[in-house]
């Protein structure tokens, strides 16, 4: 009799606790669905109490990313660094055996429908949550599974003391003057050109690798490489460079590098993130992801950290920095077709790296 | 009675157990053992290759039928000429040159007198643990036609008009990835070296043939199994390579097969197609199948060549009189590109914030800070605690089992040693890449029986699978050397088969043994490939801490991480040294 | 205590080394397996050691069958209770003396206390008299040293049988010698039971007790010493076992008195020891130690068995002179005292003694080696 009755007041004052929590909860003013589900996920969410992120931002700056939402909402957020090729073909691999060690992870644009169709990559009512993602609903992918967490332009990385400012080239057919014959470093996944032809048309794309490849450009295997080259005067230019780390980082060091946007247009780079459909942590992971840009916390982190940025943010570092130049994201369904059809092997054919 | 005082009797033969025990046969047991980890570790990643090179349309998230679309987009292609002439090319000069090398040191060090050869020794280890992207680029900076700093004091001292040399032709790159393969060659050929008889060598000599043609006529026939050994393992390994032909041979637009699975797995516009370097592999492992059935054929009479025999064995050192001088000028200029040279870049590169050419002006940049915030780089504890537990349980295990299956296939009391010897040298002929996508396959499947998914177990197991080759030719070629009596001896005189393995013959082994064991230590922690697809927040190792700093640019601290492995080298082959040299002394000297 | 029978081993790729044999060494006795190389006394000696696996036969050693192709069971070596000399020596060279030879006692079954162990190996060494060099690395030794440890090693553990694998080969005629000598009063010593293997025919004679004469993977013949050089039953034993005059003959009367009768040779007709049930017409084959030619000169008194010849060479041997004299086509050895000697080109007369006129049944066993007499 005793111990029923200590049961029930144990009961009671759990449930009048929790009670008091949830009411503490505060709505974000970016919460735009109801305070309930607000309130809902956050208690969830808590009561996971961590989450998996595959991803690739430098380690040093998971701390300036991730801090902030870590201690708003006392979410441990397990961060390792992969590539997005090795990402998804871990979630394939997964998800055939039905072992699910993921929550949120980094994705190419290609990717997702791949993902979709095996059914491992979450839909959620982003546009219905989050005010960011009502306003630019181009952040969000056509089925709703996945969100651009943050952009990266690709264009040309100079050498500032052996090429004079004057000589630096300011359009893309500048680049192909003789006199640079021997001194360009090119990016063997071309993926610049890939969303160049969307603009340009292919024809013009492929004229134009021609006329670059008759250039004999250095073939560098990965962006680190190639601004290395530039820094070091090895190669002149690159043009294709990502305007992120490790451009961002080498400057700041004194490196003599910069970069400019090229005429007429500088193709933006998608990198993607996305909730998997099976989720250990599934609350935490939806929180975590409606935060990302709901809040400006992820992106003034992003910013403060290896000039990571969102083009498409008003107002955003990279925004202005694009401010008046001609920006070709990579398109859903261009980013789907190209793979599929191997563009970029087909221009490294053309450009003679393959 | 118990059982143990039972098998103490068993030469009563009484009791029931007694008499199963006594069936046993130790040798037997330990065969089917190794045999059954070799086809455990061996098997899984060479069938995968197979089914991947069929199917691939797992990658994509397709359905998995039969298909020969891989082999059609890997040997179809109008350049597919060109790209097997320059492969060849490629492969045979960067291995004739490593094993070139390999054997004119092995034969300075373990045979003549020249001196600091314990520092030629230790100092031939370093280039592994340079990070193969900072070598390569160390010699851009060094020969590069345009900033190569060589090139420029040669052009002021000769006071040419153009730089004399460039690292972008095919000398070029058979040179860089030649001085890369050396300390690996050099061991293999060392190991043949120590336990050859040097008496045949004194033979020659009495008969007025002078050092060199004797080392001609009488010392390389003698090692040419050992050679051929060497050279097909290094045949493979160089065309499979890719850190130096991804700075070197790229830029060029160079085709080889290494940059065509390059360009299949590390795609970021597309799926990466691992089956395409299957199908490239499945052809390296039936050419490589071949090579090795060749080589078995060669060492089908090893038996002449056993030369650690029990009458006594004592090498003798060749006194090379003023050549001396001669061989200490060449092994300075050797170490001065395959070490000093790309060592001062990573040092240099440590103290600058990104790697220039060297120079006054780029001193003043010049600082110590990365040294004393090394500690703060993310996770650096944690990394040199795994690479330390990695290294040490990979190397070890590598040499416990390849000595183990050397002895069957050297031995050979049972039929399967040959098989066990294929089985242990496949999988060096398939890209790291492909055996890490095959274990996390594996592996995954496997997670509810047998949870090493996601844990440091499957790197090491990543790790031993590549590094069992090695291992295996090194202690193959050792074991050849050793003469059966010896093992014998100790069989007859009343000690079974497993004590009479360590107590004599591993024990007689130590100095390959522990070669193989510090090169095998090396490469667990140089190369990162392996560990860069299967690792974990909790199974960080240093070689993926570099590639991380790397890809974000943190050049000088991955530099420094650099330095801090070779630092990790020398003290472990110092170590392993005087190891190595104690066992040596014991055997010959008082 | 040691049996062997029926024994077959046929090595991969076909090659049939040992083809069937049988012997048994009884307790205590040296015996010898002699023979060229590749007659398979080395494989039949590592199989009874247990180093090679027979095809069929059965091996036993005291009342245990370690070997037994009918019964399936094969005991390891480690388990079989012996001694083996090797060849090589096999002194492991990463030890001392003392530990070469106190491994058996250390790292076997049989293990025994520290201070017994000591006195045991002291006692072997000195056995052997090394326990002047206990503390010496292996490799610093000797070839006769090296051969003695290995001795000493084997002895230790007292096994039941002592396996010797042409211990003596590897070491210098005059070491070669000296060692037979002692090797012989130290097994006498010991009355250890011992198999020994060799290809000379002077170690096997001075050494056993028994010799069993091996070719081509059987036992050709097997005896005592004396038997087998006084009396080989053929050509290869004759041939094998020391110098001999080979003729080939033909029974012309069989019928002499004591077993001897009268044979057609090319260097005239001879009185011989006939074998039992030889025959008139018989061919034969006529076997003669040079030791058992008399050579003089001038006419003796009686012509039976005498024929003339030159001297083609003569080799002085210290306490004899060692003649080669053609008769006929023939060349004669012939061993004589070296009070005399006979220049070259000398004429001189043979003697062929009747008694040490062998004659044995011509077999398919032909002219092996070059250290005898026959067709110039």
């Amino acid at each position: 009799m005793r111990r029923l009755f200590l049961a029930n007041v144990l009961g009671v004052t759990l449930l009048l606790f929790s009670a008091a929590i949830a009411s503490a909860i505060d709505v974000p003013k970016w919460w735009i669905g109801s305070k309930g589900d607000y309130e809902k996920l956050v208690t969830a969410a808590k009561k996971e109490g961590k989450l998996v992120w595959w991803s690739h931002p430098d380690p040093e700056c998971r701390s300036l990313i991730l801090a902030p939402f870590e201690k708003r909402y006392g979410i441990q957020v397990e961060h390792t660094e992969y590539t997005t090729a090795q990402i998804v073909q871990r979630v394939l691999i997964e998800g055939a055996a039905g072992l699910y060690s993921v929550d949120v992870s980094n994705l190419s644009v290609h990717h997702i429908p791949r993902l979709e169709k095996r059914g491992l990559i979450k839909k959620l009512p982003y546009k219905q949550r989050v005010k960011t993602y009502r306003d630019i609903p181009e952040m969000i992918s056509p089925n709703s599974t996945a969100l651009i967490g943050y952009t990266s332009p690709r264009s040309l990385a100079y050498n500032t003391k052996k090429l004079p400012n004057d000589q630096v080239p300011r359009t893309y057919e500048e680049v192909l003057n003789p006199k640079f014959k021997g001194k360009i470093s090119v990016d063997t996944d071309l993926k610049e050109y890939i969303m160049l032809a969307q603009d340009w048309g292919m024809e013009k794309t492929k004229d134009y690798l021609r006329r670059l490849g008759a250039l004999k450009p250095k073939f560098h295997p990965n962006n680190t490489v190639i601004t290395q080259m530039v820094a070091a005067g090895e190669v002149l230019m690159a043009p294709g460079t990502i305007a992120r780390i490790p451009l961002y980082e080498f400057k700041r060091k004194g490196a003599p590098v910069d970069w400019r946007a090229l005429k007429p247009s500088v193709p933006l780079d998608l990198l993607l993130q996305g909730v998997m459909t099976h989720a250990p942590h599934p609350n935490a992971a939806e929180l975590f992801i409606y935060w990302m840009h709901g809040s400006g916390e992820w992106l003034a982190g992003m910013e403060k950290c290896g000039g990571y940025g969102h083009a498409m943010i008003p107002g955003s570092k990279l925004q202005k920095k694009l401010e008046g130049v001609k920006v070709v994201p990579f398109g859903w369904a261009w980013g789907v077709k190209s793979a599929k059809e191997g563009l970029g092997e087909q221009f490294r054919k053309i450009i003679g790296a393959e | 009675m118990t059982a143990a005082t039972d098998v103490q009797g068993l030469s009563t033969g009484n009791g029931l157990l007694a008499g199963y025990l006594e069936k046993i046969n130790v040798s037997r047991v330990v065969f089917v053992l190794v045999m059954a980890v070799l086809a455990y570790l061996m098997l899984g990643p060479l069938l995968f290759l197979l089914w991947d090179s069929f199917h691939p349309g797992w990658e994509i998230g397709d359905e998995t039928a039969f298909t020969l679309s891989s082999y059609i987009k890997a040997y179809t292609d109008k350049r597919f000429v060109e790209m097997l002439v320059n492969t060849t090319i490629f492969g045979l000069g960067a291995t004739a040159f490593s094993v070139g090398m390999g054997s004119i040191f092995a034969w300075l060090v373990e045979r003549t007198n020249m001196p600091f050869r314990n520092v030629t020794y230790a100092l031939l280890f370093a280039p592994i643990a340079i990070p193969g992207l900072v070598f390569a680029i160390s010699y851009i900076l060094l020969l590069s036609p345009d900033i190569g700093v060589l090139n420029k004091i040669l052009m002021v001292i000769f006071s040419l008009e153009e730089a004399p040399f460039t690292v972008y032709s095919m000398t070029g790159l058979i040179f860089v990835e030649g001085l890369r393969l050396t300390p690996g060659s050099f061991l293999m050929m060392a190991a043949v070296l120590k336990s050859m008889d040097p008496s045949l060598e004194e033979a020659g000599y009495t008969t007025g043939a002078g050092i060199l043609q004797t080392a001609r006529l009488i010392t390389a026939p003698l090692m040419l199994p050992g050679i051929l050994a060497a050279f097909i393992y290094y045949f493979i390994t160089v065309i499979e390579s890719f850190e130096i032909p991804a700075i070197i041979a790229l830029p060029m637009g160079l085709q080889l097969l290494t940059t065509k699975i390059f360009f299949a797995t590390h795609t970021t516009t597309q799926m990466p197609q691992y089956s395409v370097a299957a199908a490239i592999s499945v052809v390296f492992i039936l050419a490589s199948a071949g090579l090795v059935y060749l080589y078995t054929l060669s060492t089908k009479h090893s038996e002449r060549y056993t030369t650690i025999t029990g009458k006594g064995y004592r090498p003798r050192i060749i006194d090379l009189g003023k050549w001396r001088y001669a061989a200490v000028g060449f092994t300075v200029i050797f170490f001065s590109f395959s070490v000093i040279f790309p060592l001062l870049v990573l040092i240099w590169g440590s103290l600058l914030p990104y790697l220039q050419p060297p120079s006054l002006e780029a001193l003043e940049f010049a600082t110590f800070d990365s040294y004393l915030k090394v500690g703060n780089i993310p996770k650096f504890g944690l990394a040199m605690k795994n690479t330390l537990f990695v290294t040490f349980t990979v190397a070890t295990g590598t040499m416990l089992l390849s000595s183990l299956a050397a002895w069957f296939v050297v031995r050979g009391r049972i039929r399967g040693g040959r098989i066990m010897d294929l089985l242990a040298f496949l999988p060096h002929a398939i890209p790291s890449i492909v055996v890490a996508i095959g274990l996390i396959i594996f592996y995954v499947k496997m997670h509810r029986s047998l949870p090493i998914y996601g844990s440091i177990w499957i790197i090491i197991i990543g790790l031993l699978t590549k590094r069992i080759s090695y291992g295996s030719r090194i202690m193959i070629g050792a074991m050849f050397q050793l003469h059966k009596e010896l093992e014998e001896a100790s069989e007859v005189c009343g000690v079974g088969w497993l004590k009479t393995f360590f107590l004599v013959t591993l024990r007689l082994l130590i100095p390959a043994f522990v070669n193989g064991w510090l090169y095998s230590a090396l490469l667990s922690i140089a190369l990162f490939t392996i560990p860069v697809m299967l690792y974990t927040p909790k199974s960080i190792v240093f070689s993926v801490l570099i590639w991380n700093l790397w890809e974000n640019a943190k050049v000088q601290e991955a530099c420094v991480v650099g330095v801090l492995m070779v630092v990790i080298t020398f003290t472990l082959v110092f170590v392993g040294q005087y190891f190595a040299s104690r066992a040596r002394v014991q055997q010959t000297l008082t | 205590m040691l049996r062997v029978s029926s024994l077959v081993k046929t090595y991969d790729g076909g090659v049939q080394a040992v083809r069937g044999i049988d012997f048994e060494v009884a307790e205590g006795e040296f015996y010898t397996l002699l023979g060229p190389s590749g007659c398979g006394k080395t494989t039949t000696l590592r199989c009874v050691a247990g180093l090679e696996k027979p095809d069929q036969g059965e091996i036993s050693i005291g009342n245990d069958k370690v070997f037994s192709s009918e019964g399936n069971t094969s005991m390891p070596s480690h388990k079989r209770d012996i001694g083996m000399v090797f060849q090589s020596y096999a002194i492991w060279p990463h030890m001392t003396v003392f530990n070469n030879v106190a491994f058996p006692l250390r790292h076997s079954k049989r293990k025994v206390s520290k201070s017994n162990l000591r006195d045991r190996v002291m006692k072997a060494l000195s056995l052997v008299q090394l326990d002047a060099l206990a503390d010496r690395p292996a490799p610093f030794l000797s070839g006769g040293q090296q051969q003695r440890v290995a001795l000493a090693r084997a002895l230790i553990y007292e096994p039941r049988v002592l396996l010797l694998d042409e211990p003596l080969s590897n070491l210098d005629a005059k070491l070669r010698d000296e060692m037979r000598v002692e090797l012989k009063q130290l097994v006498n010593r010991l009355h250890i039971t011992s198999l020994y293997v060799t290809h000379d025919q002077a170690e096997a004679l001075a050494l056993s007790d028994r010799v069993a004469v091996m070719n081509q993977g059987t036992i050709i013949q097997e005896g005592r010493p004396r038997e087998i050089y006084l009396q080989p039953r053929d050509t290869f034993t004759a041939n094998f076992i020391g110098k001999t005059n080979l003729f080939e003959g033909k029974v012309v009367d069989g019928a002499q008195a004591e077993g001897m009768g009268l044979v057609e040779t090319p260097v005239g007709r001879l009185i011989c020891r006939l074998p039992n049930g030889a025959q008139k017409g018989d061919n034969v084959q006529i076997v003669i130690r040079p030791e058992g030619v008399d050579i003089f000169q001038g006419n003796p008194d009686n012509k039976i068995n005498v024929v003339e010849g030159n001297v083609i060479f003569a080799t002085f041997q210290g306490d004899s002179v060692e003649y080669q004299v053609r008769v006929g086509d023939y060349l004669c050895l012939v061993k004589s005292d070296s009070l005399h000697e006979f220049a070259k080109e000398r004429k001189v007369s043979l003697h062929f003694t009747p008694e040490r006129c062998l004659v044995i049944p011509k077999t398919k066993n032909s002219v092996i080696e070059s250290n005898q007499g026959g067709l110039l």
